[in-house]
């Protein structure tokens, strides 16, 4: 099954809708629906396609793979074929169909001629869709590969005239044979002729000039109900008319406002109103998904003779877009056409059904030129504008700056502001004469419906002012140019006190002077290196901190070394400082005598170390203390008793020695023992005397 | 003999000189880490805002409107957003906005560049042009007494000023150290001279901190009242234009009090101030 048989199916439910229709516009909604339904897939797009496409070929290769003895024959091997197909067969004039040609069995087809449908048709090509397959069959072991190759091209067509057309074979050349396409027979409708529904579009300029907005309005003006002065839409919002324009989409050329944001103030609460295009909104369901957008476009009634001759109150429904032309050209809006069930009658409690095809012929707006020659003050605007003029200050001396400031009001209909440029006041002799014009070209400010141009100048002589300035604009609706005229500005210039041309800012030299001036008019130019731009962010604080924490060290640094230098005169703490080493270098000493036979003189060192430690440490004579004054002073500085104890043995044993009362001791003992001790007490002893 | 007393001993010229040496590898070291830590590295992507810079120059270049101007500036306001101080954005923001013709802007960000960019000319001369174009231009402030005094003002930049003072000051309690140290009175003096240096141009640092500018400027017609409020009287006869510049003496957050010199003071709404 290919996708143009699933079109097939799917557009046979509508037909059947035809069969038990009630005349040519229900044929022609059949038609319609068939339309529908293939655009549906086609419009879709390439998803729809594609998934399509591939689920095809997933079948395809399971039937491949089950089917035992499955033969391999490559399409390659089948001719070239070309077919066309329509999405409907049956139209209004206004409408179009799409017409689709599939070349199958050619690897790389070219596009098809259709030059034969532009006799009858419009035109308008919609892309092209390449369908190949290719296929693996493994089977019994044994690889072989099947390509499917078709290409799908396809073509909007809007029929030129009404009745039976056909449109005729197309050709292709494939392979260097020439295929030709099955012709199809179509068959469109005119409207037929009635008063109930009637459809008309009116633009509210027929000729306009660059960017000057105008606005295209479709009214529906529809036959109110028997009987009834209710809204003739209101019984119709299960099924409400439908509405198809060719403006949703700006045409080329033109701007205008999105689509949603046109649209969305008109979509109607109750359901009652008309579906426009393929235009749709969210049902907000689970499984409901998005449904044809339905939009509220009355605007009141309107009496109009109907067929025959008798007045009909209508209601009037106006679907009005504004559009602003970008550039010149001519641009056709419609046909529109408008298609639905609408009320035909009643009968007993019941509306009767009228299917009703309406068609609006289309209007055209051409965008022109502002003709030519163009007088020497025209700004570039198009329409109505209101001109002011400001002067500040008015009450100066020769040579002030004055700030002149040129407002341009639009109108709502006329053209852009961004087209009226600076005029040049240079050109208006009354101006040039008496004032310098430091800017001649100022850049323009748009505020709103407001152009500001700002002239700096100054004024050469005294006594002199703003004359009124006449300017030119073009007036689309005369075609003709018209002038727009300020108010004079009366100045008070007084003389400058002492004033010199040269004096003048922007001022020209003296023609006969040979020197060049410096110009004072204008800026100078950025800063464009990068290597310029850094961050120069400086932290004062972080600064002071840095310098404070610095000058804390110095303070510091200051203080410590005042404080040493003060203790390094006083003899007491130096002899202090000294005691340690003094007693060390004393037993290194008593070391040396004790190995030279020294016995006695090495006993006399040890005992001098200990006693001219405490004497160095509490700044005393060493030479008065006794061992009984030494344990005191060891029992004051908090020594250990064992300790105390040791250095009374010590040296009662060594002035035993020294005066034959003891024993003789053995010096490098005592020699060891002294230096332990001098180890223990003298941390203490400095310690006490602090 | 050439020697040198310290703690009662005598020290020989060598080991003098390897103090000397010894003091100004300290010093040097000491002066890398004061650097250091006033100028810690910014976390800011500078990267990006030098995209941004080029940007707005390429929108400059290609703007012909006010708005194509305007565009330019907005893309410079957002480095000064992120509160980056430099002197050639708020020179291009000044050409920027004196191109779309908001002459107020325009002046205000020339003063602001003017602290960073002292010497240069075409900025002085940009802020001349802008102050002729000004439609709103009222007498310009008369210079500080202490202007006068610290006459180098400028001379050297904002960032420059700062760091001087700054190494000065290390300076200085260097030389007074090794003034200490080695006992030399001259040194003292230098050190001291140094200090009152610093002192004066870290008197002009404070009282030139561009962040604590007080000069503000009108953007727009508006009218200075004499309080905030609709109620109260026009503190002026004449409506203030774009490009007035004043004072600041006090602000709410919806109005500025200003002192307009030549003119007086008066509150105008916050909407119609650029700072």
């Amino acid at each position: 099954m290919s996708d143009q048989d699933v079109t097939l199916s799917k557009v046979e439910t509508p037909r059947r809708k035809h069969e038990c229709g009630c005349g040519a516009a229900d044929r022609v909604s059949a038609g319609r629906a068939e339309w529908s339904a293939f655009r549906h897939l086609q419009v879709a797009g390439t998803r729809v396609a594609r998934s399509g496409l591939l689920m095809f070929s997933r079948l395809f290769l399971i039937c491949a793979f089950l089917t035992p003895g499955a033969s391999a024959g490559g399409a390659l091997a089948d001719d070239p074929e070309i077919a066309a197909a329509v999405s409907t067969t049956e139209l209004f004039v206004g409408e179009s169909l799409d017409y689709q040609i599939e070349i199958r069995n050619a690897e790389n087809p070219v596009a098809p001629d259709v030059s034969p449908l532009k006799e009858q048709f419009e035109v308008v090509a919609a892309g092209d869709q390449s369908r190949n397959q290719s296929s693996t069959f493994i089977v019994n072991g044994r690889v072989s590969q099947q390509n499917v190759f078709s290409h799908i091209y396809l073509y909007r067509l809007t029929p030129k005239s009404t009745g039976e057309l056909t449109i005729p074979s197309i050709k292709a050349t494939i392979d260097g044979a020439e295929l030709t396409s099955n012709p199809v027979k179509i068959r469109v409708q005119d409207a037929e002729e009635q008063d109930a529904v009637l459809v008309e579009i009116k633009p509210n300029l027929t000729t306009v000039y660059p960017t000057q907005p105008f606005t295209v309005t479709l009214r529906v003006l529809v036959q109110p109900l028997p009987n009834s002065t209710s809204n003739p839409l209101q019984p119709l919002r299960r099924d409400p008319p439908h509405i198809q324009v060719n403006w949703v989409e700006a045409p080329d050329g033109l701007t205008t406002n999105e689509t949603s944001e046109w649209l969305q103030r008109l979509l109607a609460e109750n359901g009652a109103g008309f579906t426009i295009n393929e235009l749709s909104s969210q049902t907000g369901s689970l499984f409901g998904g998005s449904r044809a957008a339905v939009f509220e476009l009355s605007k009141g009634r309107e009496t109009r003779n109907g067929l025959d001759g008798k007045p009909i109150e209508y209601f009037v429904h106006e679907l009005t877009r504004s559009f602003t032309p970008q550039r010149t050209g001519s641009y056709s809006f419609g046909p529109a056409v408008v298609k639905g069930t609408f009320v035909g009658g009643v009968r007993g409690d019941e509306y009767l059904p009228r299917r009703l095809v309406a068609i609006g012929t289309s209007a055209t707006v051409t965008v022109r030129e502002v003709p030519t020659p163009r007088p020497v003050g025209y700004t570039g605007g198009i329409g109505e504008y209101q001109l002011a003029a400001t002067a500040r200050p008015i009450k100066l001396r020769v040579g002030d700056p004055l700030t002149l400031t040129l407002e341009f009001a639009r109108r709502e209909d006329s053209g852009s502001l961004e087209l009226i440029s600076a005029p040049d006041l240079s050109a208006i002799p009354e101006i040039a004469d008496s004032f310098e014009i430091i800017d001649r070209n100022p850049t323009g400010r748009i505020e709103g419906s407001i152009k500001q141009f700002s002239y700096a100048m100054r004024p050469k002589k005294p006594d002199v002012s703003i004359p009124a300035l006449t300017l030119s604009t073009f007036d689309p609706s005369a075609e003709t140019f018209t002038e727009i005229a300020t108010s004079a500005i009366q100045l008070s210039v007084s003389e400058a006190s002492k004033l010199e041309s040269q004096d003048l800012v922007g001022s020209v030299a003296n023609s006969g002077s040979s020197e060049i001036q410096k110009s004072a008019a204008g800026i100078f130019q950025n800063i464009t290196d990068p290597a310029e731009f850094s961050d120069e962010q400086v932290s004062i604080g972080r600064w002071a901190s840095a310098v404070g924490g610095l000058w804390c060290v110095a303070g510091s640094v200051m203080a410590a070394v005042t404080l040493y230098r003060r203790k390094s005169n006083n003899p007491i703490f130096v002899r202090r400082q000294q005691a340690r080493r003094a007693a060390h270098t004393r037993l290194t000493s008593a070391t040396q005598m004790s190995s030279q036979g020294k016995q006695k003189d090495s006993l006399r060192e040890v005992r001098a170390s200990i006693v001219g430690l405490i004497a160095d440490i509490e700044n005393r004579v060493a030479e008065g203390l006794t061992a009984a004054d030494v344990a005191t002073a060891l029992a004051k500085a908090g020594v250990p008793e064992n300790d105390r104890v040791a250095t009374s043995r010590l040296l009662e044993s060594i002035e035993g020695a020294e005066y034959g009362a003891g024993d003789a001791i053995d010096a490098q003992a005592a020699i060891k023992t002294a230096t332990a001790l001098v180890d223990r007490i003298a941390p203490l002893l400095e310690r006490s005397a602090g | 003999m050439n020697i040198w007393k310290t703690a009662g001993r005598v020290l020989p010229n060598e080991r003098r000189e390897r103090l000397m040496r010894w003091a100004c590898r300290l010093g040097c070291f000491v002066l890398v880490l004061v650097s250091l830590g006033a100028n810690p590295a910014t976390a800011a992507d500078t990267g990006a805002h030098q995209r941004a810079f080029v940007r707005a120059l390429e929108l400059f270049d290609s703007a012909t409107t006010p708005d194509g101007y305007r565009a330019s500036a907005r893309e410079l306001e957002t480095i000064v957003a992120d509160g980056v101080e430099s002197g050639a954005v708020y020179y291009n923001l000044g050409n920027a906005y004196f191109r779309a013709g908001e002459y107020g802007r325009a002046i205000l960000n020339y003063r602001k560049a003017k602290p960073y960019r002292p010497r240069d000319s075409y900025l002085e001369a940009n802020l001349q042009q802008a102050l002729a174009s000004a439609p709103g231009r009222v007498a310009e402030q008369p210079s500080a007494w202490w202007s006068h005094v610290l006459f180098w003002t400028d001379w050297l930049s904002f960032p420059s000023k700062v760091r001087l003072a700054g190494f000065l000051l290390a300076f200085a309690a260097m030389a007074i150290v090794i003034a200490v140290l080695i006992r030399k009175a001259r040194l003292t003096l230098i050190g001291g001279a140094m200090c009152l240096m610093a002192v004066a141009v870290g008197t002009d640092v404070i009282l030139n901190n561009p962040k604590s500018f007080r000069i503000a400027v009108i953007t727009s017609e508006t009218t200075a009242l004499k309080g905030t409020g609709k109620d109260y009287e026009p503190a002026f006869d004449k409506p203030l234009q774009d490009g007035a510049e004043f004072t600041v003496l006090s602000e709410t957050s919806d109005w500025t009090f200003g002192h307009f010199e030549g003119i007086g003071d008066g509150w105008v709404r916050n909407e119609f101030v650029a700072r």
